[in-house]
């Protein structure tokens, strides 16, 4: 037992709490560890999967899956790349939209899309982001943005269209949507000071 | 920032189109064929990488807003899978027995892994010439080192290392641990085959043979063994396990 104890005592404390150690850990099989990920990720894992596919039960499993990816391939998390929070997020967002667009749903989507006049998807977009905007800074940054670039980062972020269906949805050109997006984004992130260290 | 981005812009033909699109690509806008290519554009631009990854970081604060409490079920599903999915080893990292299949560009991680094995036989061998090791079994060290089906699997955590070579043909394991706390008389460290249907011995880590608690076990009665763990136990072992694991390694199959 003494030398058990020795073993736990040579690691250092903090670095198995932030997200970055404890994938770390679950890289190496550690399920105590996963635990603890699983605490911390999952609401904003099955948040993101909910906003995009909206369907609870769809949602539930893309965010099973996303979850297991976790444990599956930590070992794949390169912090080079970014954030272990960013690592997880990204994954949830885009195993959202890579179900709706699949075969079926792209094909639903199309019939919405055409259906609707832009605006009305966009409503409804907004209005249940905004109610679910826990953060005053994310809510200020957004308001901090032009109206266009407001409204192609909502629907290609939380609604997880493609910058060509926003193109149609707010009948604007594609190389404009292609641009809002990303100047809108760099506006946000210098809103939110986000740096890349 | 923006020099580089701009000189990168010029620098290639796709990195036009590319570079236009890292922020469709930052929040998943795009469809395959494009998110392809921004990825491979991304290789050959450091400053488009780093445009990303802070828009991916910017991304993941909007994703923050999202959060909602999920049901337990999830958390019972999630938890009871992971325990049926085999973890993804390191992109470079190869298993030894695919050695055959190996492209030019993992090489590198290949020569270290064999090099580690080839170090701790070689270390073996040596401490059996100088007589102080007893009977190895060196013979069979390196009958399942060059088995075809052994499969090897490494963990490092915390200064402890082990390794495991394992080879279903010939039924044995060769397990080596380095960074083990040393023991008093009283205990020795006792390796156990862990299958679904229970534990059973493997037999007791032979560490008499270096300082720096390298500890090693030839162990015969692999079965279908799917986990290898290490107790701390009183001298001589024990029937069944009756501490918590140092170490437990997942077996390849």
């Amino acid at each position: 037992m003494r030398a058990l104890r020795g073993v736990r005592a040579a690691a250092d404390p903090a670095a198995e709490t932030t997200l970055e150690g404890l994938l770390v850990r679950v890289a190496r099989g550690d399920s105590a560890a996963f635990e603890e990920v699983y605490g911390r990720v999952s609401p904003v894992v099955l948040g993101v999967v909910m906003r995009v596919v909206r369907d609870p039960a769809q949602s539930e499993e893309v965010a099973q899956e996303v979850l297991v990816e976790i444990w599956r391939t930590a070992s794949r998390y390169d912090p080079e790349r970014g954030s272990a929070n960013a690592w997880v997020c990204t994954m949830a967002h885009r195993r959202a939209v890579d179900r709706v667009r699949s075969a079926q749903s792209a094909a639903d989507r199309e019939e919405r899309a055409g259906r609707r006049n832009g605006s009305p998807a966009y409503d409804e977009v907004a209005e249940e982001v905004e109610a679910r905007l826990e953060r005053e800074q994310v809510r200020r940054c957004l308001a901090s943005l032009t109206e266009l670039q407001r409204e192609s980062i909502t629907l290609a972020y939380y609604g997880g269209y493609t910058y060509r269906e926003v193109a149609e949805l707010l009948d604007v050109p594609l190389g404009t949507v292609k641009t809002r997006l990303r100047d809108g984004l760099i506006r946000m992130r210098d809103c939110l000071g986000v740096t890349s260290t | 920032m923006n020099h580089s981005l701009s000189s990168a812009r010029r620098g290639s033909g796709d990195g036009d189109d590319a570079h236009a699109l890292t922020g469709p690509y930052a929040v998943d806008a795009l469809d395959a064929d494009e998110r392809a290519l921004v990825e491979r554009h991304l290789e050959s631009c450091p400053a488009c990488r780093d445009e990303v990854r802070e828009l991916r970081e910017t991304a993941a604060r909007l994703a923050a807003t999202t959060a909602v409490p999920p049901p337990d079920r999830l958390r019972s599903r999630v938890m009871a899978e992971i325990g049926t999915v085999r973890q993804a080893p390191p992109r470079n990292v190869v298993p030894l027995s695919r050695r055959g299949t190996l492209r030019g560009a993992r090489l590198p991680w290949l020569a270290a892994a064999a090099m580690f094995v080839a170090t701790v036989v070689l270390g073996t061998l040596l401490a059996d010439a100088r007589g102080d090791g007893g009977d190895s079994g060196a013979d069979r060290i390196a009958a399942i080192v060059t088995a075809p089906d052994t499969r090897s699997v490494t963990t490092t955590a915390e200064g402890v290392s082990g390794t495991v070579l394992s080879s279903r043909s010939r039924d044995e394991a060769l397990v080596l641990t380095s960074g083990l706390p040393p023991t008093d008389a009283a205990h020795e460290y006792q390796v156990w085959f862990m299958t679904d249907r229970g534990v059973r011995s493997a037999g007791l880590l032979d560490d008499s043979a270096g300082q720096g608690m390298n500890g090693r076990l030839l162990a015969p009665g692999l079965g279908d063994a799917a986990r290898i763990g290490v107790t701390l136990e009183p001298t001589g072992g024990s029937p069944v396990p009756t501490t918590p694991p140092v170490m437990v390694m997942t077996l390849p199959v």
